[in-house]
């Protein structure tokens, strides 16, 4: 307890102590509690106007954890591949972690991401591609801990001003990765992964993520993480199928805007085809996407969208005439030439399966 | 439920009226009379060897009012500096040897001035305590806590239903007692209101005064009548338990009376001592001056109080307090984040 001065009494020492204002100011430099507390002005890396149309939001919030969840191919990696072209168009380096090895550089270049093919001169093989990004996949990133590690590691580099971009970390995905201790036991264990997942990033990374929000960091880091799903069971028979995130909910908590495509029970997609004479061309596919939670501007909304190899159109008429008549002669060539019909596959449902709890 | 019934349920539900507004319950607490009781009975040290029963204390006892009263808002009252000066000019002798003795016999404090620099620290120590949390911590220069806690008992009550609690072990606020006002006597643990008052002194809470300027009061050294008890008053003047009496109807009784029983000439004879008592103890007339009503109407109508609740924790620990409040920082949430709430 401070010792106060003797020389008054009592009453005096409580008078003089009441009337002693209290300075908020010089609480906050004894605590060491002077750090600035001011946010940058929130800033969206754009999607396309179809996504920017149907979610009524411009596309992904920087310096923010988003998630992209959904059954298997519903559009994720659309959305994620957007977000990559964008970001490079406005000098903010992607980083994609691949650890669900479907990678496909192809579609990557065909969405109009920058990449740089490196050939061998004599026989003209692509021998790999480089250019305003950085790539890891499951060759050097094998656990939870190490995709932790590698983001860490990259952002601890940005602060020494080794790295001088702002980051977009592209994670597909959560829930394809164990954590090292289901490594080591050769045992893929769903609770120990979803508890790495609460300890790397709950605690810590997505921590330094958001930070970078601050005024007083110099980078705006955003984490867009694809989240792979599966579906719970009702309970009861009146019950609803529930959509769950794999890997459990540390990044569900921490997201603070999470994107659903597709059904809860099935993909829900519908495949819009090029036909001619028996011959076809999938060159689309229909899927609902709703914004399941934004803690940005509060804007949640859900809608029909159509997905292509080249990003995401709207799902009107004349949006897909325009599309078609972009494509004509790269189907032309595979068709044969000629006039071919727009067709439209019934809904496309594919039988999930509903789990009473998280598959192994 | 048919129609008829329906209707007539509504029809009543018009009648009731507009809702209730809510009502208020302010604790007004006699700060260093909170504190000193901690300081003399709880011999707690800290693991350095300092004495920490009265800051620990107050806070506990602090803790153990909130729970129990439930207030919406709370006033911690202190003496202000040269408190006592006012009523000394009245009666040199006020309050004079007070503080001469030491009040704690314990073997931590060396000497009597030892004990007077443990009294400080606590006290200035429990003020920092008080200023992270939702509380009114009032003092005025030159005024007694008694004339600020008298005021604010008799502004506070906005409505009939709100009740202001003092809690306090003098029995001077006894006279403050009434269909808003309840007195909490910590040491006997009991509420006084008007009935209680009338059962314990056979009186109203507004003839206390009466009885207080008649028996004087050893402890702040005002002298009373010369032979008078309790049993005699009571005997000698059954019209305190009948009706509201001034002191002016006390002089006109002893008049009449005078040579039925010395006392009542006794009265007579010290009207002017007996005037000075009835104005140093009546604290229906606070001696407070314009500038000091409109200061305390400024802390009551003030709100957007601070509440630091990991601050007060902090000092908690930086003061070792231990376990003199088990689970502080549930301690401190549970009591006052509802009275936070309040503070809006």
């Amino acid at each position: 307890m401070p010792r106060g001065k003797k020389s008054k009494s009592l009453s005096e020492a409580v008078s003089s102590e009441i009337k002693a204002n209290f300075n908020l100011d010089s609480f906050k430099n004894k605590k060491g509690l002077t750090s600035k507390a001011k946010f940058k002005e929130q800033t969206w890396i754009p999607l396309s106007d179809a996504y920017q149309e149907v979610t009524s939001v411009p596309g992904i919030p920087q310096g923010h954890i988003v998630l992209l969840r959904g059954h298997s191919d519903t559009g994720k990696t659309t959305a994620l591949l957007e977000a990559a072209v964008s970001a490079q168009k406005r000098g903010i380096l992607p980083v994609f972690i691949i650890t669900e090895m479907k990678w496909n550089w192809e579609h990557a270049i065909q969405m109009g991401l920058e990449v740089n093919e490196v050939v061998d001169e004599e026989t003209g093989e692509i021998l790999d591609y480089n250019g305003q990004f950085i790539y890891t996949d499951r060759e050097t990133i094998n656990s939870i801990e190490d995709v932790a590690g590698f983001i860490l590691d990259l952002i601890d580099e940005q602060k020494k001003g080794n790295l001088p971009y702002d980051l977009l970390f592209l994670w597909d995905s959560i829930g394809s990765v164990p954590c090292e201790m289901s490594i080591k036991s050769n045992k893929n264990n769903n609770e120990w992964n979803a508890g790495a997942m609460s300890t790397q990033f709950g605690n810590s990374v997505n921590q330094r993520i958001v930070l970078s929000r601050k005024e007083s960091s110099p980078y705006t880091n955003t984490l867009v993480c694809i989240n792979k799903v599966w579906t719970l069971k009702p309970e009861s028979p009146m019950g609803q199928p529930k959509l769950m995130n794999k890997g459990g909910y540390a990044m569900w908590f921490d997201s603070t805007f999470v994107v659903t495509f597709g059904n809860v029970m099935s993909a829900g997609t519908s495949k819009i085809k090029a036909i001619k004479d028996g011959k076809q061309v999938e060159f689309a596919k229909r899927v609902n996407i709703q914004i399941d939670k934004n803690h940005i501007n509060g804007v949640t909304t859900r809608g029909k969208i159509v997905m292509t190899p080249h990003g995401f159109i709207l799902d009107d008429d004349k949006s897909l005439k325009s599309y078609k008549e972009d494509q004509a002669s790269a189907w032309k060539a595979i068709l044969g030439g000629g006039d071919f019909i727009i067709a439209e596959e019934d809904q496309a449902y594919e039988d999930i399966t509903a789990h009473t709890k998280e598959p192994q | 439920m048919d129609k008829k019934e329906l209707l007539k349920l509504l029809n009543n539900l018009e009648e009731q009226g507009p809702e209730t507004a809510q009502t208020d319950r302010v604790l007004i607490i006699d700060g260093l009379n909170l504190f000193f009781r901690n300081f003399a009975i709880l011999n707690a040290v800290n693991p350095d060897g300092v004495h920490v029963g009265g800051l620990g204390g107050f806070f506990r006892s602090l803790g153990a009012l909130i729970r129990q009263i439930q207030p919406t808002s709370v006033y911690v009252v202190f003496d202000g500096a040269g408190s006592s000066n006012n009523r000394k000019n009245l009666l040199p002798e006020y309050k004079s040897g007070r503080n001469l003795q030491r009040i704690t016999n314990w073997e931590v404090f060396e000497s009597h001035d030892d004990e007077d620099d443990a009294k400080v620290d606590q006290m200035v120590r429990v003020i920092q305590y008080l200023k992270t949390l939702p509380v009114k911590t009032v003092t005025l220069d030159k005024v007694e806590a008694d004339d600020i806690i008298a005021h604010l008992s008799s502004v506070l009550p906005k409505q009939k239903e709100d009740k202001v609690f003092i809690v306090s072990s003098d029995k001077d606020f006894l006279q403050l007692i009434n269909e808003n006002v309840i007195v909490y006597r910590p040491m006997e643990k009991e509420f006084y209101d008007e009935n209680t008052v009338r059962q314990k002194f056979n009186m109203s809470p507004q003839n206390f005064i009466i009885y207080k300027t008649l028996m004087g009061d050893n402890s702040d050294k005002v002298k009373g009548v010369k032979g008078l008890g309790e049993k005699k008053l009571q005997k000698l003047f059954p019209e305190l338990q009948e009706r509201d009496l001034t002191l002016d109807d006390v002089y006109n009784l002893c008049e009449s009376k005078f040579k039925e029983h010395v006392i009542y000439a006794r009265v007579i004879q010290n009207i002017d001592s007996l005037e000075k008592n009835y104005k140093i103890m009546d604290l229906s007339n606070p001696m407070l001056d314009e500038n000091d009503k409109t200061y305390l109407n400024t802390v009551v109508d003030s709100d957007n109080l601070m509440y630091l609740p990991e601050q007060f924790v902090a000092f908690y620990n930086e003061d070792k307090l231990g376990g003199m409040i088990r689970n502080v920082e549930f301690w401190v949430k549970d009591i006052f984040e509802p009275l936070n709430s309040y503070n809006k």
